[in-house]
């Protein structure tokens, strides 16, 4: 019995083995593209080519579309900074999405809201909102709200009201930087090709103080787990996506702020409720519908563009949050199995769908057993010494490598954060973080995994707590 | 041969080597972060220390000479760079000759120039510029054999950071410079330079960037035509007849692209009809409103509209009854001004087009263009019977405000408190009463509030038998401030139909 349970233990210990030598040899691929776009982004970015935007007629008009379900901490917040944001030509669509909270009362009562009944035309299937608020004085403001339906029919009734030729997703729970609107627009701009997405990144606003919709101080969070997901949140948008972008095959954009190509959504069908991660889904389906009609085209990832949010401050939410995006990463893959390993789709059919297939979806349940399995079968004498130290070298001495290196890669480009204590505590936890904290993430994700194939088909609900108002409420 | 046991000693190395390299990092980052203070304090030093010298010499109040030994001093990478942003930042379009020749004198438009193009060709334009030669594109030498390496971007970038300095100088130094860096096989050096030409606003660059827009309409370029228009539309009106050889092209999208980049310049500037030369003017209003493109002909509606005179009326009228429905929307959106307030009749024609696009814009026009505007919208609204027309107005009364104006008539002696009254019946007859039931929970004025009391009672006691089509879902947020009336609505018509 104990021999046949070594001989199992070999045979598993060797698939992880290959697995982890894969994956970091991927990771380290996309890292060196990864600095070398990001590098020639913050060169190229210093003569700010987007200011020209600010001041051109030509800088075509974005609707904001806010999407909000009992966001009642965080709603008025973000809509100050949508109207504080340095932008030509901006309309500001709030959509609540059946919220039993005071979401739409705190709106109504901050802009002196008034419900009016306006026209409202369905370009995508959703059904008219129960109400449609809006202030002649905010001309650019408006608030529908529609009954609950979730994220994606939200977007969806935002687009149909929105009158722009791009609009740009953005969650309740963030603020924006002034200037990333038009940092957003700028590769629309300045590419010969259809650029039907571009995508900002997010960081985490845990700890900062904000005011009137602009984050006034500047700090680090307190506790372990959000500093842990402030490097997470560096490491992915720096040391990642940017390599994929490269190569144009950006799979994943996130949501949270992303300014898409009205047109092109609408004739991709709008955003599914078929996954939990409509953001994802929308990606897949605008490429299926470019590939289709043979349009050329750009799907586009910029670094500097920020937008802060809020991350979990718990490990119950922080588990409901990565369960809900596994899930949502895993059913938009099985959704868009075509894609797989497909020329038609171009490098995102050859590279980056087996990557996010095989080393983001599945790979965290592997992953996850490795985390269990090699230990035990340390313990239980199934493994040298020897192999276990170059199992955990490979878990975690080459992940403290690829945290540390994005963060110093934030130091040298973006350099949001004002103090050196600042950039040395988020050192420290870019090695403190690849021991207990990824191996737990990697189990929550796992669980998303598992929860697919179970057969779950919504997602949990994360609460946030809203973020730190200087003054009094701040709403 | 490895066996298992040494791997211990290579994973020990391989850790050590992690470890060195995460503390190489951190050792990075403190140096760094030392370097980088110290080089903006003594950029902020800097700062203080010539702004005096760049102010008095911007004002024309120190000579050149003198200017020129005392910004000298500035060596240090720090200083030089607080000296660059001080000189481009006080650039006024009267001193920016003047800048320009000292910013040449300190040798710093020579720097850029070698970063961007090479120290022998930087130094050959230098001479061309000193001894004022026309510009002339590099002679053919062996360097050209790389230029496919020297598309890539990470030997772009660094030529592209200077050419964006080249449309901050005056014509005479940058039209050579960025001439040449449009020659530059990389787009990440041409589109800056289709920017800085943009920035320089001299007409010499102005067929130049008509040509690149002439390229990018037929995808022969690396440049957008976003950027091509960006750039023109920065120009004046001045140089309006540069732009009619490209108006009579035989290619739709280079004439919509040219007459595009001409309303954009006349929307974002004011425009003095007499810069607008004689052939252009007869060309958008004779052979414009015949042109075989619908989208050359919808986008010159707004160009026309610009002329304000007799003849931009009657020519608009025609792109009022053309058969594009675009045309038709350009048209309606190009009277949006109160010098077209005689063409109210022909607006209040529009809102019964067969396209809401149209129809929405025919609303708004009328709102725009004054009193006379909004008058003629009420008229309509209380007279037509056409519903989709009646949704539009009611949409822009409530858009625009004027629902606020006019609620605030009811029951006043204003002379047309009448009519203020007819339009909140109506409005209320459609269903639309959220924002009068929401008014009503309000502080009004009494006769305001009794007007619009007996206007809800009156339209809840005609239609009966549309009770409970408008009442809101239980967790409707309004449900309480609207209680009163909701139960009695007809069905909204907000939903409007159409196409």
């Amino acid at each position: 019995m104990h021999d046949i349970l070594l001989r199992v233990l070999d045979y598993t210990n060797t698939v992880f083995l290959f697995y982890f030598v894969a994956a970091n040899i991927v990771y380290t691929i996309l890292m060196i593209l990864s600095l070398y776009t990001v590098s020639l982004h913050a060169i190229w970015a210093r003569h700010k080519p987007y200011k020209d935007l600010a001041d051109s007629p030509v800088t075509p008009p974005v609707a904001l579309i806010v999407p909000a379900h009992n966001e009642e901490n965080a709603i008025v917040q973000t809509v100050l900074s949508l109207l504080d944001l340095n932008y030509p030509e901006k309309e500001i669509l709030v959509v609540d999405d059946g919220s039993t909270d005071s979401t739409v009362e705190r709106l109504i009562e901050k802009f002196q809201l008034r419900p009016l009944d306006l026209i409202y035309r369905e370009s995508l299937k959703t059904g008219r909102p129960k109400a449609i608020y809006h202030n002649p004085e905010w001309p650019q403001l408006f608030v529908l709200s529609v009954k609950h339906g979730g994220k994606p029919h939200a977007l969806n009734s935002g687009i149909n009201m929105a009158r722009s030729p791009y609009f740009c997703t953005v969650d309740a729970d963030c603020i924006i930087e002034s200037d990333a609107l038009l940092r957003l627009m700028a590769p629309v701009t300045q590419s010969t090709e259809e650029t039907v997405v571009s995508g900002g990144i997010v960081r985490i606003a845990n700890g900062c103080t904000i005011k009137e919709g602009r984050i006034t101080k500047l700090d680090l969070p307190k506790t372990w787990i959000e500093l842990c997901q402030t490097v997470e949140y560096i490491r992915t948008f720096l040391f990642g996506r940017p390599g994929w972008s490269a190569l144009n095959a950006t799979f994943i954009t996130s949501g949270a702020f992303c300014l898409l190509h009205k047109e092109s959504v609408i004739k991709a069908g709008g955003f599914s409720r078929d996954t939990v991660t409509e953001d994802i889904d929308m990606i897949a389906s605008l490429r299926h519908y470019m590939a289709a009609h043979k349009r050329k085209y750009r799907i586009q990832f910029t670094t500097d563009p920020i937008c802060w949010t809020e991350a979990p401050r718990t490990v119950k939410m922080l588990a409901r949050q990565r369960r809900r995006w596994q899930l949502g990463l895993t059913q938009t893959i099985l959704k868009n199995q075509n894609m797989m390993f497909n020329p038609k789709y171009g490098l995102t059919g050859l590279l980056s769908m087996p990557f996010h297939a095989y080393l983001e979806a599945l790979g965290c349940v592997v992953e996850a057993l490795g985390t269990v399995l090699i230990p035990v079968s340390y313990v239980v004498g199934g493994m040298p010494l020897s192999m276990f130290l170059v199992f955990m070298f490979l878990a975690i001495g080459y992940g403290t490598l690829l945290s540390m290196g994005s963060v110093v890669l934030e130091e040298i480009t973006l350099r949001r954060y004002p103090k050196l204590k600042h950039v040395m505590i988020l050192m420290a936890y870019a090695v403190l973080e690849n021991i207990g904290y990824r191996q737990m993430v990697t189990i929550f994700r796992a669980q998303g995994v598992l929860q697919y194939f179970a057969g779950r088909k919504h997602w949990e609900t994360v609460h946030h707590k809203g973020l730190e108002v200087a003054g009094a409420h701040g709403n | 041969m490895l066996y298992i046991e040494d791997l211990i000693v290579i994973v020990r190395w391989l850790a050590l080597i992690v470890a060195i390299i995460d503390l190489v990092l951190v050792a990075y980052i403190l140096l760094r972060r030392i370097a980088r203070d110290r080089y903006y304090a003594r950029k902020d030093a800097a700062h203080e220390r010539f702004s005096v010298v760049v102010r008095q010499f911007g004002s024309g109040v120190s000579e050149m000479s003198h200017t020129v030994i005392a910004l000298s001093k500035a060596c240090t990478p720090a200083e030089t760079a607080a000296v660059q942003e001080l000189l481009i930042g006080s650039m006024t379009v009267e001193n920016r000759e003047r800048i320009s020749d000292l910013l040449f004198q300190l040798g710093y438009v020579q720097t850029w120039a070698i970063q961007a193009f090479g120290r022998s060709r930087g130094k050959e334009l230098m001479a061309l510029i000193t001894s004022g030669q026309p510009y002339a594109p590099a002679p053919k030498s062996w360097k050209q054999n790389f230029r496919k390496i020297s598309r890539l971007r990470a030997f772009a970038v660094k030529r592209a950071l200077p050419v964006a300095y080249f449309g901050h100088l005056a014509p005479r130094f940058a039209e050579r410079l960025l001439a040449e860096a449009l020659q530059d096989p990389s787009p990440y050096v041409t589109r800056p330079a289709v920017a800085a030409l943009g920035k320089t606003l001299s007409p010499v660059a102005v067929p130049i960037l008509l040509e690149q827009l002439r390229r990018a309409s037929k995808g022969q370029s690396d440049i957008p035509v976003r950027a091509a228009k960006a750039a023109l539309v920065r120009h004046s009106s001045g140089n309006l007849s540069e732009f009619l050889p490209f108006l009579e092209s035989r290619e739709e999208r280079l004439r919509l692209l040219v007459v595009d980049t001409i309303r954009e310049m006349l929307t974002s500037k004011p425009l003095l009809v007499a810069d607008v030369p004689v052939e252009l003017y007869d060309w958008f209003i004779n052979h414009a409103v015949h042109d075989t493109s619908a989208d050359v002909r919808a986008r010159s509606a707004a160009v026309i509209s610009r002329f304000h005179d007799r003849k931009s009326i009657d020519t608009l009228r025609a792109l009022l009854c053309d058969e594009d429905e675009y045309v038709r929307l350009h048209s309606v959106r190009a009277c949006a001004d109160p010098f077209y307030s005689v063409m109210v009749e022909d607006l209040v024609g529009c809102m019964i087009d067969r396209r809401w696009r149209v129809r929405e814009a025919a609303a708004k026009s009328l709102a725009a263009v004054g009193s006379a505007g909004a008058r003629s919208l009420a008229d309509f609204f209380l007279t037509t019977n056409d519903r989709y027309a009646s949704e539009q107005i009611a949409d822009e009364l409530q858009r625009s405000g004027l629902i606020f104006q006019l609620v605030s008539m009811l029951g006043t002696s204003d002379l047309e408190a009448d009519q203020a009254a007819a339009v909140c019946r109506k409005m209320a007859g459609m269903g639309m009463i959220s924002l009068f039931s929401y008014l009503l929970q309000r502080d009004m004025p009494t006769p305001a509030r009794n007007e619009l009391t007996k206007i809800l009672e009156a339209c809840s006691a005609a239609q009966p038998e549309s009770a409970g089509q408008q009442a809101p879902p239980p967790d409707d947020p309004t449900k309480n401030r609207t209680a009163p009336f909701l139960g009695t609505a007809v069905a909204p018509a907000t939903t409007a139909a159409g196409d």
